[in-house]
């Protein structure tokens, strides 16, 4: 037991047994120390049995890893041990990370061949039995017997069918009018709940349609694509790997449809309107003229031939931002607006290239085919890339891997000897957004943080070319070239799946850690959804901050003529006609689903600690190095697929000619589909055939493109009456618009696709579906072979399907296949619709109505009470509900609803115990679960603090870095509410400064500007926000303008303040603008000077809360302020707090009378440094002063009234060193009084504190009465009059002996 | 004597433990209870005051004698005791003094500060001179404070906190004669080994 009297438990020493080193010891004569009668803490009772037991059950026994890791290698090999159909091709080491339970449909049905498990064959088959049952059907067995268990049936298939069917409606996927009145209810509580959550106070109903947008991307409707992986992202929003796959395709669809909307480039157009190519068929764009800059962001200026120096103009692709920057009346805006466009589209062009450079690698037809093709002896020739390209006479696959070479080098920036060429693709993107405006340090930081994206996906891509090189058996580095021995396919395959940069690869990622491409997104989706909040980048280039706006301006600014002025725009720039503005509603969706992810990862989180999978999902799997392709399971898996398992799961390519030619192996493993022509009412049975690759690979792709291919033009390509690409593979003329531009741009692929179709030609030619001969065709049999088109596609896309190009299918593939269209029978049957479908559907509806009563409460309480809650910490708070508050509410709410479903249904049926047992559950669950949340943080913590990131915890402040030049506790007694703000109101102020001629001179808020500056406008923008209602209470602001220099003076014309009503009564959560503007401000009277504009408003005392005055300033420096003595030397102090710096030695010279010239006459110079240490004030006898970072958190440098007393204390320090103690203080530190209980570092409010600190607190106080720490409150009336009242002699001390 | 040996032979171990037990038990022993710390025919053998006011002297004496004794005294602040010591805040009325001390359980006063109240005790080397001391025992700097630094000399039961630079001293500390090591323990909330830099 610790020898500690606090821990539980402790049993006192006896007399004179006692060892704390504290004790002074026994004295001669001294009685015999005796402690306290009573046992300490005998009586108190340890009453955390419970919680040890959880934490007991928690399973962390480090000591089982070798056991465990030996466990995973037995469960790999046997669970390849078996013959499964399975459509979720999830990779095999992500299989631990999530809970297989709850992906929809049937995705997994399996048959052991285990001998050891078919050595009790009654077991295995009624286990299995049971489970393909309850795959089809949802009927749920006990585990012994064939007894169903209380509830009968799992409807969460069901329930996730249903649900989706809902979320299409919303995102108007989904025509409202195929649904019944419940479902439609459903997708209208979705897109209403949406619009909460995203904070959408416009006030609109209904669903969301973004079937009108007709933005194309790859000759497909943008918009709609979006719309379609929203649902998708729902769909599969509890699955784990899906979900963040899914939110990923979202966000890819998401990004490049608003890029499309807000910056596609606009083609020139010819006068019928058609749009004009180049001679080799491209597109011609518009152009605009833009100033060309040099490298320091000058105006690059050429001499002409009569020695005059012009500006040099560039051209550059007009895009639709020009458009819709228009409407932004304010020119700062509109600039604005421009770049923060320009930032989405920089980062969403590298997302996207990042995406195709793992597709080249990676996707179903990248390089990664061929090597599993050739590691695996794929009987085809073609499939392991071995066939001749005839325009580079190599093999394909080396013919691919050139080219592929060809690309890194040009993305990465080197050449083929691995040396810089300094023009790599990927730096040209951070290159360009930073060129824009060299000296705009707001792009500079965007540019610096996707060049840290673009230089990680450089070296990933850098790693795959160093991979290519050993497999060609070279190791190249710049410039030298060595020969190495060659890798082999399967060690290539390897390298290029476990590549990682820092951890990460290039897409993807699991559920602790994103992948470089999964960073990019999810930050992109941060500035659409959050602008403002989170991040490095400032809310004026986050495109989010303007999208709300945007759709306001579209719908509502119109010409003189009256119309809609974004449509007239389109119309003379030669584009279709303008649809609507669709950013906002997408933004909209993509904050929903942003939330249901996180909200879900949390869920996902609960679930592995409650069922005991903790260590293994987030530790372990994290921690285990992956071996691919040598895992025991992977050789089992090969050999059992040769041999077709047993005829139970069967893969074409292993299928051998012998076999194919066998009449009785082709009876019973070949693959039959049927196909109905409903117009038709024609029924067909037909076999699964390579040749309709075609339709597999691109009959939904067609279909659904933008531009798409008309009904004869299909009909034409069916029937062979014209070919889509020419012999070398070039796209013919007329389809050129019609086709995704890939397929326009690769003549291989257009070769490929060709041959395709001609397959798919002879295929028709042989069978003859239905009549159709394409050779003789009749009339009406285009409409037929169309039909056939659009049927051959949907059997190929049902979920679950083979695929109509499978040859032979084994019997637990056509049973996984059987049991997915009879879960489709039943979801469509009557009974269903009619008994359990409306159930379902109010389940979600009640669910999303639940979600939107939380989130208009979470926004009342952001905008009423949540500073007076929080006591001011609220930008902390304000994150808080973003990132943890709002997901965990989704999550809270949802376990709610399952908790109350399961409790009532028990209670329902009249099982009391089982109710009971549900509450014990939830109960032991979340006890187990709390452990965890309060145990891993401090584990983390540790760590964190001890060996990863000590400095960079250091550094992170608890207020929002992004708020411009304000502070904390501009008011005396506020504590910790922004300036401008108090439990009733926020008042704001922004600043912009305008040249003569409206020429904007600044950016908002400005620090400074120059002398020259002269007759400038000051255009003053006050925001005011009411937290909470009051009726007949008008808003009165009092505004004053004065000048600071050698004193401080009121404007010219502004002498007594200005008096605005600005709202008739409080209305909570309204904001109020008035602008006023200050013109032609004498330049000679602002010369060296601070402007100072001074905001209050006097709040009535309300509710408990009493009268109150709100004050919020701002200044503007102009040129360099005279400061009153030349003894101060400013050194390092940041841009935006200069004026307050300079502004305090003002003020304390103006009230300190002859306490600073003294100093100076003394101290020589005094240097006011500011320093990056995580220090407070500190004086350095004889004359330094430094001022270091802790005091940013607390806005001491950027509240003027703050900085005022902080820079006297520390100059009282200085004093001393000057000077010394005055020796009359020592009275005053020794008088009744005492020290001032204001510096409360002591924490005893003045008992302890040390004299020296006394002497700086006095001059300290004498400028503004300090309010840091607990004391003000108590000792510290906040009144300066009334404290001084109570400290007398220190008062009269500083206006007699110091003062004069 | 057979059976004897067989037992011996079976009990081998435990009596070899039970050997080494009985010696280790020897040597260490059990110790006898009664006086630790500091004998107190030190405190008059060593102890220096900085002595100019009679309260400077009563290092030993009983905080509640010295009440009763001196109406004058007021105790402004009195801590809640903290590893069986006492702080408590006097103030003296009559001669406007503010005292600091510090306490055991049973009230003895082993350690009492306050600010220098004449011009040479206001200067450092002017109280080294008269204390006879040279180089401190111990340097320390006090808490809540940018500016003093604290000379220890334990030995005799004197420190004081003083600006380096202009070595002007702000308050002066008696305290009963004990090691650097308890001095530390027994200011630990007053003064630390390095500047505290979480003050200003």
């Amino acid at each position: 037991m610790p020898d500690n009297p606090l821990f539980p438990g402790y049993i006192p020493r006896k007399d004179g047994d006692f060892n704390n080193p504290l004790f002074p010891g026994y004295a001669e004569g001294q009685r015999a120390y005796r402690p306290a009668p009573g046992t300490p803490l005998g009586k108190y009772e340890y009453n955390a049995d419970y919680w040890l037991e959880q934490l007991d059950q928690m399973s962390i026994d480090t000591g089982n890893f070798p056991k465990w890791f030996l466990d995973r290698y037995v469960d790999d090999f046997k669970r390849n041990l078996r013959a499964m159909y399975s459509v979720e091709n999830i990779p095999v080491e992500q299989m631990d990370d999530y809970d297989q339970d709850v992906m929809p449909g049937v995705t997994s049905v399996s048959l052991s061949l285990d001998p050891a498990e078919w050595k009790d064959p009654g077991k295995v088959v009624e286990s299995t039995v049971k489970s393909w049952i309850k795959a089809g059907t949802g009927l749920k067995f006990n585990k012994e017997g064939w007894g169903l268990q209380p509830g009968l049936i799992d409807l969460s298939d069901y329930d996730n069918n249903v649900r989706t069917a809902l979320w299409k409606a919303a995102f108007g996927v989904q025509e409202e009018s195929d649904l019944s009145e419940l479902g439609r209810i459903g997708g209208r509580s979705i897109a209403e709940t949406t619009r909460a959550m995203a904070g959408d106070a416009s006030g609109a109903t209904g669903v969301f349609n973004f079937r009108p947008a007709d933005y194309v991307v790859s000759g497909k409707n943008a918009y709609q694509e979006m719309a379609k992986s929203a649902v998708d992202v729902e769909r599969y929003i509890k699955a784990g790997p899906k979900r963040d796959s899914k939110h990923d395709a979202f966000l890819g669809a998401f990004t490049e449809a608003l890029s499309e909307e807000l910056d596609g480039k606009i083609p020139e157009v010819d006068e019928q309107g058609a749009p004009k190519r180049d001679s080799s068929g491209k597109l011609i764009y518009q152009k605009i003229t833009v100033t060309k800059k040099d490298k320091a962001g000058n105006d690059v200026k050429i001499k002409d031939s009569d020695g005059n120096y012009t500006v040099e103009k560039l051209e550059i692709d007009k895009t639709r931002k020009e458009l819709f920057a228009e409407l932004f009346e304010d020119p700062v805006e509109r600039e604005n607006f421009r770049r923060a466009t320009a930032v989405f589209s920089a980062r969403q062009d590298m997302a996207s290239r990042m995406k195709l450079s793992n597709d080249l690698v990676f996707a179903k037809f990248g390089l990664k085919g061929f090597l599993d093709a050739r590691i695996s002896k794929h009987p085809e020739e073609k499939n392991r890339g071995e066939d001749i390209v005839p325009e580079s006479g190599v093999t394909r696959f080396q013919d691919r891997l050139s080219n592929l070479k060809e690309g890194l080098q040009k993305s990465i920036g080197i050449n083929e000897l691995g040396v810089a060429t300094g023009d790599g693709n990927i730096d040209k993107i951070s290159n360009g957004l930073r060129g824009i405006d060299i000296k705009d340090l707001g792009l500079a930081a965007v540019a610096d943080d996707l060049k840290k994206s673009g230089d990680a996906y450089k070296e990933y891509l850098q790693q795959v070319w160093e991979a290519f090189n050993k497999f060609e058996g070279k190791e190249i580095k710049n410039g030298v070239v060595k020969n190495v021995n060659k890798i082999s396919e399967r060690e290539l395959l390897n390298i290029l799946q476990n590549i990682k940069v820092k951890g990460k690869g290039l897409v993807g990622g699991d559920i602790i850690t994103p992948s470089i491409h999964r960073d990019l997104l999810r930050k992109i989706d941060s500035d659409v959804t959050l602008p403002g909040k989170f991040g490095k980048v400032e809310k004026r280039l986050q495109i989010g901050a303007y999208l709300p706006k945007l759709e306001s301006l579209t719908a509502t600014e119109r010409d003189n003529d009256g119309d809609l002025k974004i449509s007239k725009l389109f119309e003379e720039n030669g584009l279709s006609p303008y649809k609507g503005f669709f950013g906002n509603q997408a933004r909209m969706v993509a904050s929903r689903l942003e939330l249901d992810r996180s909200s879900y990862a949390i869920e996902e989180f609960y679930d592995a600690v409650t069922q005991g999978k903790f260590m293994e999902r987030f530790v372990w799997n994290r921690i285990s190095t992956k071996l691919v392709g040598y895992t025991p399971g992977e050789l089992l898996k090969n050999g059992l697929t040769k041999v077709g398992y047993f005829g139970l799961n069967i893969d074409d390519d292993h299928v051998s000619n012998k076999l194919r030619n066998n009449v009785l192996f082709n009876s019973a493993f070949r693959y039959k589909f049927n196909i109905k022509l409903e117009e038709y009412g024609e029924k067909a049975k037909f076999v699964g055939d390579k040749r309709l690759a075609f339709i597999e690979t691109h009959s939904i792709f067609l279909a659904n493109l933008k531009n798409n291919l008309s009904a004869q033009d299909l009909a034409d390509l069916l029937s062979g009456k014209v070919d889509l690409f020419d012999a070398k593979g070039n796209i013919l003329q007329r389809f050129r618009d019609k086709v995704p531009g890939m397929w326009v741009q690769d003549t291989y692929q257009g070769r490929y696709i060709q041959g395709q179709l001609v397959k798919f030609r002879s295929w028709l030619s042989e069978v003859k579906p239905f009549g159709i001969d394409i050779d003789h065709m009749k009339e009406g049999d285009e409409d037929k072979l169309l039909a056939l088109f659009k049927a051959l596609g949907k059997e190929n896309s049902f979920y679950g399907t083979l695929g109509i190009t499978t040859e032979y299918a084994g019997a637990i593939q056509r049973l996984g296949m059987a049991l997915n269209k009879l879960q489709k029978k039943i979801f469509g049957s009557d009974i269903f619709k009619k008994a359990v479908l409306p159930v379902l559907q109010l389940k979600t509806i009640i669910a999303e109505r639940v979600s939107k009563f939380t989130a208009d409460v979470l926004a009342a309480l952001a905008t009423k009470g949540i500073h007076v809650l929080t006591g001011g910490a609220t930008t902390i708070f304000d994150k808080l509900i973003e990132k943890i508050l709002k997901p965990l509410i989704r999550f809270m709410t949802r376990k709610a609803v399952e908790f109350a479903q399961n409790f009532v249904g028990a209670l329902a049926q009249g099982d009391i115990s089982r109710a009971m047992a549900q509450v014990d559950k939830e109960i032991a669950q979340v006890v187990k679960f709390s452990m965890y949340v309060i145990g891993i943080p401090l584990i983390f913590i540790y760590i964190l603090v001890y060996g990863l990131f000590g400095t960079v915890l250091n550094s992170i402040s608890p207020i929002d870095p992004t708020r411009d030049n304000m502070g904390y506790g501009g008011n005396l007694a506020g504590g910790a509410l922004p300036q401008g703000e108090n439990a009733l109101i926020k008042i704001e102020k922004d600043l912009q400064v305008f040249a003569k001629g409206s020429q904007v001179v600044s950016d908002i808020n400005p620090i400074s500007v120059p002398n020259d500056a002269v007759g400038f406008t000051l255009k003053y923008t006050i925001k005011v926000t009411a937290k909470v209602d009051i009726a007949d209470t008008p808003i009165v602001i009092t505004d004053t303008l004065t000048r600071l220099a050698d004193g401080e003076v009121p404007v010219p014309g502004y002498e007594t303040p200005t008096q605005i009503e600005i709202a008739p009564s409080y209305v909570a959560g309204v904001t109020t603008e008035y602008v006023f503007e200050v013109n032609n401000l004498d330049g000679e009277f602002a010369r060296d000077s601070l402007i100072k504009n001074e905001l209050s408003a006097t709040t009535p005392e309300f509710e408990g809360t009493p009268e109150d005055t709100v004050v919020y300033t701002r200044y503007l420096r102009v040129g360099t302020p005279k400061i009153p003595l030349d003894c101060f030397v400013f050194e390092n102090i940041p841009a935006n707090e200069m004026p307050y710096f300079e502004n305090a030695v003002i003020l304390i010279a103006q009230k300190t009378g002859p306490f600073l010239a003294n100093l100076c006459a003394g101290a020589g110079t005094v240097k006011i440094q500011r320093v990056v240490a995580n220090d407070w004030g500190w004086a350095y006898c004889p004359n330094r002063i430094t001022f270091g970072n802790a005091g940013v958190a607390y806005g001491y440098y950027t509240t003027q009234s703050k900085l005022n007393y902080f820079l006297a204390h520390e100059l009282g320090h200085i004093w001393e060193c000057t000077f010394g103690l005055p020796p009359g203080f020592y009275d005053v530190f020794n008088s009744r009084e005492g020290a001032l209980p204001t510096y409360d570092m002591v924490e005893t409010c003045g008992i302890n504190t040390n004299i020296s600190e006394d002497f700086a607190e006095t001059i300290g106080d004498f400028m503004t009465i300090n309010t840091f720490g607990g004391c003000h409150g108590g000792g510290a009336p906040s009144d300066y009059d009334a404290f001084w009242r109570l400290y007398p002699a220190h008062y009269r001390f500083m206006n007699e002996i110091l003062l004069q | 004597m057979k059976k004897y040996t067989i037992y011996i032979k079976k009990y081998f171990p435990f009596i070899i433990l039970l050997v080494i037990g009985i010696i280790i038990f020897s040597v260490k022993g059990p110790r006898q209870p009664g006086s630790v710390g500091i004998p107190a025919k030190y405190l008059t053998e060593k102890q220096k005051f900085i002595e100019v006011v009679p309260l400077d002297s009563s290092i030993g004496k009983n905080i509640s004698d010295i009440e009763e004794t001196t109406p004058e005294l007021v105790v402004k602040n009195k801590e809640p005791p903290r590893a069986g010591l006492t702080q408590t805040y006097l103030y003296d009325n009559k001669n406007a003094i503010a005292f600091q001390t510090v306490s055991d359980e049973t009230g003895k006063i082993l350690a009492i500060s306050r600010t220098p109240l004449s011009e040479p005790e206001r200067d450092a080397d002017s109280l080294m001179r008269t204390l006879g001391v040279g180089a401190p025992e111990g340097v320390m700097y006090p808490k809540g404070a940018i500016m003093g630094t604290a000379y220890v000399y334990p030995s005799i039961g004197v420190a004081f906190v003083f600006n380096i630079e202009t070595r002007q001293v702000h308050s002066v500390i008696n305290f009963e004669i004990m090691s650097l090591t308890q001095f530390k323990q027994m200011f630990s909330t007053v003064y630390q080994d390095t500047p505290d830099k979480s003050a200003y």
